[in-house]
Formats: C-alpha cells, sequence, structure tokens
C-alpha cells in the first residue's frame, strides 16, 4: 500500500473510531464500483458484507479489518461464507490489517480450511489470495480514499452513502 | 513402511566374552519357544541383552534418552576376558541363514563404534553402514520398535502403557499409524510458523526504514539551511540557475590553475560535466593541487637559493680583490724595506756567528782576569810588589801593571757588543715576521679570491665573461622566480577561495536532492520493483506454509481414519490377551483416541471411558503391559514383519492364575513368532514345561563362571 493511503486510512480510523471497518467496507464497495461491476449489492446478513455481480457470476466479500496483523471469523462468518459456497458462489474473506506496508487482501474462500474463533495473521490469508480481484482495485482504491478520506470523517456512512447512491450499479439489500 | 521380502528371524546365539560369559558360548533357539529358567545372577539377562547388543548396539548402553536410563554405566565385555567381546546372532533369511556378528575390541572405548559383519547366503558379506541399511530394509527391529513391540524388559515394562507418550506410541503402531506420525513429526519441525513470523519481521523492518526513510530528507534539509545560514549564504541559492553559475563559476577559476601547476587533463573540470560531476571533482582539488604545488614550492626555494648565492658570490669579489692589492702593497713594501726574508735570514745567520765569537773572546778574557787576580793575590800574599814571588827578579810596577791590565781587560767591551749583536738580531727577527705575516695574509687573500672566482665560474654559463655573466644569469633566475611566485600565488588563492566555494556548493546541491527526496516523497517501497520481488516470495512462503499446514491436517485425517480402521482389532486382541494372563479382569479396554491442540493421542480406557491405567493394581498393570505388548507385536505380524519376542522376566507382581495365563498367552503367540524368555523357576515355567511341543526348548542357565547353559 502506498504510504500516503495508509496514512489517510490511519487519520479516518482515528477520527471514526468503531466505525472503521463500515467506512472501510463502503470505500471499498466505491472502488470497486469505480471498475465497473455489474452490480454490487450492501448486504446485512452475517458472514457476507457485499456481494458483487461480475461477468455473470456472483461474489461474495466478507470485509475484516484489524488494528493489529491478524484477523478473527466467528463462527457465524464461516457459516455465513459457507452458506455461499453452497449456493455456487465465490466466497471472499477481504482482510485489511494495519502494516503500513499491507495491502487489502482478497482471499478466496474454501471451506474447512479457515477455522473459526482463532486469531490468523494477514500472512495466512496471502495463500489464499486472488490477484485478479486485487489487481482491479490497486489503482482505484488509493485515490478513492485520497478522494473521500474528508467524506469519511466527517459524514461518516452516511457521507458515503451518497456517494454510493451516485452509481447505478449500487444496491442494498 | 517398508515391508520386508521376508520375516527375518534368529535361531542361534553366539556368544564370547559378553558380561558372565567368559570364554565361547552357544545356544540354539526353539523354533518357536525358548526357556531360559535360572536363579538370580545365573546369566538369562545377560543372554537376552547379548541378543539386543548384537541387534542394535551401543544404543542399549547409551546414557541418551533412547537408551535404558539403568544401563548408563553397563559393562559390555567379561571383566575376566583377554580377548574380544563378540556375539553372533544366526538368522534365518531369505534363501538360507545369515549370520549377524557385532565385535567389540578388548581395550575399545566405551563410545567407541563397534564392528558389525553380516555374512549372507553366497558368502556375501556386508559391514557396518551397509548392515544398518540392511536390518532397516528388512524391517528389523531399531530402537524404538524393539522397546515397543520386541522387548518387555523388566526396567521399561510399565512405562510402555504408564507414560502418556509411550502408550501413544505403542497403540498408534499397534493402529499402524507410524507413517502418519512420523509425517506429522516432520512436518511440526518445518514450522510454518516460523516462515509467517520471518516474513512479517522483514515487512515490519521494511516498514520501519520506509519510515526513517521518510523522516530524514526533511531533518536533512532544515539541517543544510542552517549551514547555510551559518556561512551567510541564502538557501534560495539551491535553484537550478544559480548552482549552475556556480557549476560554470567553479570551472572557470579551476581550468587556469589546472593549467598553470600542469595537472592532467583527466584531474581537470569539463565544461559539460554536471553540477554532482563537479562537486564529485571538488573534494579532491585542493589534495590534487596541493600534489603538484608541493614540488613547484620546492622548486621556487631551490631558485632562492641559487640567487643568494650568485649573488653573495658575485658581491664578495670586489672587496677580495682589493684585500688582496692591499695585502701585496704591504708585502712588496716590508720586502723593499727590509731585504727579502732570505736576506734577513742571512744577516741573521752571520750574527749568530760573531755573537759565538764574541762569547769565546768573553770567555777567554774571563779566564786571564782570573789569572790576573790570582798573581796579585800572591803579590799581595809575598808583601813585596816590586819583585816577582817565583824567581824574586825584579819585577817593578808589576802590581801596578798587573792592576791597569785587569782594569783594561776589555770584558766589557765583548759585552757591548754582544748587547749590540743581540739587538740588532732581535730587529731582524721582528723585520722577518712581520714578512712571513704579510706573506701569509697574501697568500690567504689570493686563495680566497681564486675559490670565490672559482665558484662564480661555476654558476656562470660556460664561455662568458664574468660580469656579464652574472647579470645576466641573475635576470634569468629572477624572472624564473617571479613566474613561479605568480603561479603559486594563484594557487594558493584559488584553494583559499575554492575551499568555501566547493562547501557552500556541496550544500547547495545536497539541499536541492534534499527538498526533492522531501518532495517527492523518495522511500515509498510500494512502488518499487524490489518490493512487488519481495511481495511475491513471501506470497509464495505463505502459499507454501498453507500447503504444509493442510499437510499436517491431511496427515491428522488419515491417521484418524486409519486409526478408526484398526481400533476394532486392536481392541479385540489387546482383551484376548488380557483375557488370557488376567483370567479374572472384568473390564473392556478399548483404545481411546484423544484429540490435542497440535495432535492425536492415545489413551487406554474401560468401558465407561475412564483411563485404565491410573486405577490398576501392579498385577493388572503388569497384565496390561503385557497384553498390549503381544497385540502390538501380532500386529507387526499381521504385516508381515519380522518379529519375535524377548520377555526378561514377565512375572513380575503377578500371582500363580497371572503366571500361567502368562504362559498360555506366550505358548498361543510362539506359534505366530519366537519367543525367547528369561525367568526364574516359577508357576510360569511350570506352565510351560507343561505346555512343551517339540518345538519348544527349554534350558537352565547356571551362574558359575563361566555360565554354562544345559537344555531341559
Amino acid at each position: 500500500m502506498q504510504h500516503e493511503t495508509h496514512q489517510r486510512l490511519g487519520e479516518i480510523r482515528a477520527s471514526v473510531g468503531m466505525e472503521y471497518g463500515k467506512i472501510l467496507q463502503k470505500i471499498l464497495a466505491i472502488s470497486l464500483l469505480e471498475t465497473k461491476v455489474e452490480s454490487l449489492v450492501e448486504r446485512s446478513v452475517q458472514g457476507i458484507d457485499l456481494e458483487m455481480v461480475i461477468g455473470g457470476a456472483t461474489c461474495a466479500f466478507e470485509v475484516k479489518t484489524s488494528e493489529g496483523n491478524t484477523i478473527k471469523l466467528s463462527r457465524k462468518d464461516i457459516e455465513g461464507l459457507d452458506r455461499q459456497v453452497e449456493a455456487g458462489n465465490r466466497a471472499y474473506i477481504v482482510v485489511l490489517t494495519n502494516g503500513p506496508l499491507d495491502d487489502v487482501i482478497f482471499a478466496r474462500y474454501h471451506p474447512g480450511e479457515i477455522p473459526a474463533g482463532k486469531e490468523l495473521s494477514s500472512f495466512f490469508f496471502r495463500a489464499y489470495q486472488e490477484p485478479a480481484l486485487q489487481q482491479r482495485i490497486k489503482s482505484t482504491f488509493p485515490v478513492v480514499v485520497d478522494k473521500y478520506a474528508q467524506t469519511a470523517v466527517e459524514g461518516r456512512q452516511g457521507g458515503l452513502d451518497k456517494i454510493l447512491a451516485q452509481y447505478a450499479e449500487w444496491g442494498r439489500a | 513402511m517398508i515391508g520386508a521380502p521376508f520375516p527375518v528371524r534368529p535361531t542361534c546365539l553366539e556368544i564370547e566374552n559378553f558380561r558372565g560369559f567368559r570364554g565361547a558360548c552357544s545356544l540354539d533357539f526353539g523354533q518357536d519357544l525358548t526357556l531360559l529358567m535360572g536363579e538370580c545372577k545365573a546369566g538369562k539377562s545377560s543372554i537376552l541383552t547379548a541378543i539386543e547388543w548384537c541387534l542394535l548396539g551401543t544404543k542399549i548402553v547409551s546414557s541418551t534418552s533412547t537408551g535404558i536410563a539403568e544401563r548408563g554405566d553397563w559393562i559390555l565385555a567379561n571383566t575376566m576376558a583377554t580377548g574380544e567381546t563378540r556375539v553372533t546372532l544366526t538368522l534365518v533369511v531369505e534363501g538360507g541363514k545369515g549370520k549377524l556378528t557385532r565385535t567389540r575390541g578388548l581395550d575399545a572405548k566405551r563410545n567407541a563404534p563397534d564392528q558389525l559383519e553380516l555374512t549372507l547366503p553366497g558368502e556375501q558379506i556386508l559391514t557396518g553402514n551397509e548392515v544398518e541399511e540392511w536390518l532397516e530394509w528388512t524391517g528389523m527391529p531399531n530402537w524404538d520398535t524393539w522397546k515397543q513391540a520386541f522387548a518387555q524388559h523388566q526396567e521399561s515394562a510399565r512405562e510402555r502403557i504408564t507414560d502418556q507418550a509411550d502408550r501413544s506410541y505403542l497403540i498408534a503402531s499397534m493402529l499402524g499409524l507410524s507413517d502418519y506420525r512420523d509425517l506429522s513429526a516432520m512436518l511440526k519441525k518445518v514450522k510454518p510458523k516460523d516462515l509467517e513470523e520471518c516474513a512479517q519481521e522483514t515487512l515490519q523492518h521494511l516498514a520501519e526504514d520506509q519510515q526513517r526513510a521518510r523522516q530524514t530528507p526533511q531533518q536533512e534539509v532544515n539541517g543544510i539551511q542552517a549551514s547555510l545560514q551559518r556561512l551567510n549564504v541564502s538557501a534560495t541559492q539551491a535553484g537550478d540557475a544559480e548552482l549552475e553559475l556556480r557549476r560554470k563559476a567553479l570551472i572557470a577559476e579551476a581550468l587556469p590553475v589546472g593549467e598553470a601547476i600542469g595537472l592532467p587533463a583527466e584531474q581537470l573540470p569539463h565544461q559539460d560535466w554536471s553540477a554532482s560531476e563537479v562537486h564529485t571533482w571538488g573534494v579532491d582539488w585542493r589534495s590534487q593541487v596541493d600534489a603538484h604545488l608541493t614540488p613547484l614550492r620546492q622548486e621556487l626555494g631551490d631558485l632562492e637559493g641559487r640567487i643568494r648565492s650568485l649573488t653573495a658570490s658575485h658581491e664578495a669579489l670586489n672587496p677580495k680583490r682589493v684585500a688582496l692589492a692591499d695585502a701585496r702593497q704591504q708585502l712588496e713594501g716590508l720586502r723593499s724595506k727590509h731585504g727579502s726574508p732570505q736576506d734577513l735570514r742571512a744577516q741573521r745567520e752571520t750574527i749568530a756567528g760573531e755573537l759565538n765569537t764574541l762569547r769565546e773572546q768573553r770567555r777567554e778574557q774571563g779566564e786571564l782576569n782570573n789569572l790576573l787576580q790570582e798573581a796579585l793575590g800572591v803579590i799581595k800574599a809575598g808583601g813585596r810588589t816590586d819583585q816577582c814571588p817565583v824567581c824574586t827578579q825584579d819585577a817593578g810596577g808589576l802590581e801596578q801593571r798587573l792592576q791597569e791590565q785587569l782594569a783594561s781587560g776589555g770584558e766589557d767591551t765583548i759585552q757591548n757588543q754582544l748587547d749590540q749583536l743581540a739587538s740588532r738580531d732581535g730587529a731582524l727577527s721582528s723585520q722577518l715576521q712581520q714578512l712571513e705575516q704579510a706573506q701569509a695574509t697574501f697568500q690567504g687573500t689570493e686563495d680566497s679570491l681564486a675559490s670565490l672566482e672559482k665558484t662564480l665560474r661555476g654558476q656562470l654559463p660556460p664561455g662568458t665573461q664574468e660580469e656579464a655573466g652574472v647579470t645576466e644569469l641573475l635576470a634569468a633566475l629572477l624572472a624564473q622566480k617571479v613566474r613561479l611566485e605568480k603561479t603559486i600565488n594563484l594557487a594558493d588563492e584559488n584553494l583559499a577561495g575554492m575551499t568555501g566555494k566547493l562547501e557552500v556548493f556541496g550544500l547547495l546541491l545536497n539541499l536541492r536532492a534534499a527538498r526533492e527526496r522531501a518532495e517527492h516523497r523518495a522511500g515509498d517501497l510500494s512502488a518499487m520493483p524490489q518490493f512487488a520481488a519481495l511481495q511475491d516470495k513471501i506470497d509464495e512462503a505463505a502459499g507454501f506454509a498453507c500447503d504444509l499446514i493442510a499437510l499436517e491436517n491431511m496427515a491428522r485425517e488419515l491417521e484418524e481414519e486409519q486409526a478408526a480402521l484398526q481400533i476394532q482389532a486392536v481392541n479385540q486382541s489387546i482383551n484376548h490377551y488380557m483375557s488370557m494372563i488376567s483370567p479374572g479382569f472384568e473390564k473392556v479396554v478399548s483404545v481411546h483416541q484423544k484429540h490435542t491442540a497440535t495432535k492425536l493421542i492415545y489413551q487406554l480406557v474401560d468401558s465407561e471411558g475412564e483411563n485404565l491405567t491410573g486405577t490398576l493394581n501392579q498385577g493388572a498393570l503388569n497384565s496390561l503391559s503385557l497384553a498390549t505388548f503381544f497385540a502390538g507385536a501380532q500386529f507387526r505380524v499381521s504385516q508381515g514383519l519380522p518379529e519375535f519376542l524377548v520377555l526378561d522376566d514377565p512375572v513380575q507382581s503377578l500371582d500363580q492364575a497371572h503366571q500361567e495365563g502368562l504362559a498360555r498367552a506366550v505358548k498361543e503367540f510362539s506359534k505366530l513368532a519366537p519367543v525367547i524368555i528369561a525367568c526364574l523357576p516359577s508357576h510360569f515355567t511350570k506352565e510351560l514345561e507343561r505346555l512343551k511341543s517339540p518345538d519348544d526348548k527349554l534350558c537352565r542357565v547356571h551362574g558359575s563362571d563361566p555360565i554354562q547353559i544345559e537344555e531341559i
């Protein structure tokens, strides 16, 4: 991750506190929308945060952020991801840890391979990362962070929702 | 596990100088059962450990964790032996019989390697590591399998089921899980976590480096600006245009100096050099100029010396010439006045001759006067002054004449003459001294003048006139000196100014570079191709680590599956032997698999799931130990692996019923694989005697020296 992007995210985290996970989820959504997806829907069900359709395929994302370099998936998270796989979707855990050099990792979820309730480092998820998805937001993510950092800090989730609402492909369920 | 092509088994044991055995001794094993019966100290256990030593060597006496702790100071050789220790085990192998011989020299040190030799059918002989490899290939016991499924030692029997690790290992072996457990152990050693920690550490260091790289340029800018301020130079001078002017000025100032002092072209700045190149060149400028100035300064010093010398020589010449003329004039004046020194010396010689004559005359006169005085004395003594006192002739006036003669003797005259001559000689001597002194002065001045003239001549070009030559040479030297002084002054002035200018130039250049670094956010690793390559490597490591974890999980799952397949058979086998050894034992023994965070462990539980080893009495515990031992050995037999049991005093804590039950179990097992037992005479041995078949061999061991084995 570029230094400026990391700094911006740090500023956002310092300002929004507990909302940071949701804020980042929306920034990721904008970054994905900037890459021309067919649809992107925000889900409120456990285990899934975003559902994206691209090339006719559905991708389900569970976004996990951490102040350290590990994240933990709950049993419900795993069950939600399992359901997505059972439904024929591609399930991903989107990991963003707090290291200055850490990038967003789109880790493909394979049932049974990721234990629930265990602290897992970003290193572990590297083995499952999907370069194509990461490459997709490589250029848009830093721009979006830079562009909407102020909105995120001042308008929080509502402010970013207004931005998201401007995209025709965006939806909430 | 490698499957044995043929189930190897022992048929005969030859022992020489081993522990209680002095000299040689041999024992043929029974086809099924071999019982060695005897009192304490008879040597029964030594026979069994001879088998063990022959197969496993120093492992059985090692004090490491693989050995039996109590045997840390175990002595192999017979203390009275005069030859080497040797044990030979005859084995039934594919195609006939083989002889496995382990030998240890008489004076071999404790940890010295043994000689190991195996003779196979067809006279094929293997030695050392070849034998070890052959034993492994045939599935013969290693130290672990020996402890678990071959030898029931009184020292370690109970540990097999009371120690959690040993018990778990034993049951896992019975379940055929050794390979999975070995794989798990191997994967655990690779430690995927280490890869993760290494990657995190690397990234952490890089992040810190990046942080420092980002902070440093601005600190640098501030530091350089402060330095410039101290030199009264504005930081605005770090602009491109200003630096270009300074660059050109430095080159322009340096070139004439370089040319003047004769610097080679490669040491001179080029007009097309960049500011950085000029600065780099400037770092060495002073030393290069100094290096060339040193000989020039030396040359100038020499030149000044020559000028001083020439001037001094020339200026000293005329006074010396005047002095010489004066000396000559004085010398000639003296000569004309006094004559030559030769004349003076001749006059002095004449005077010296006259002085000698006069001194002779004065001596003679003295003698005459003495005679006259004496004559006067005589006359006066005779009383008659007119008569000769000798011949009494008339000599009137004699005394008076004598008086007159004495008075007119001439001594004073001679003295006066002598004084006059001495005075004259003194005058001549003084004149001669004056002449010689004047001569010496003249000569010295003449020599000095000649030397000066010679020196001067040496400095002048040959054939030149003195005065003109001196004038011309001095003019040339002075002109050369002026040129040199001018060059040196030029270089000195340049150096004096250049040092400061180069310092400012360097600071301005550094300021510009530091500003660029600060402005362009240098140190952003994410944009560097090397960082991308590192990320790829870390991704590969992560993939590898995950593969290892997956493999470990897979090994564990396979272990679980395999255990599930075998567990019933093992339970049956244990309970079968347990029911034989301990007829009244009411509990049903089951193998229980327990998951821990990192591995599977195995326990022996009753039908209620309670851990058995914690509740059993000594007899039952020993019975269970033996039952699991038989079950483990039976599993090996079922796998077609070599198997033979070696039991050392297995009846501890067993009553008659248990001993007889054990005898029946042994007898039954001996149909599957050979059994060799050492035991005190007991209900157990009696029962085996009762059950004896033609394929069994029962022996009595006597403990006298040497040990004797007698077949019953």
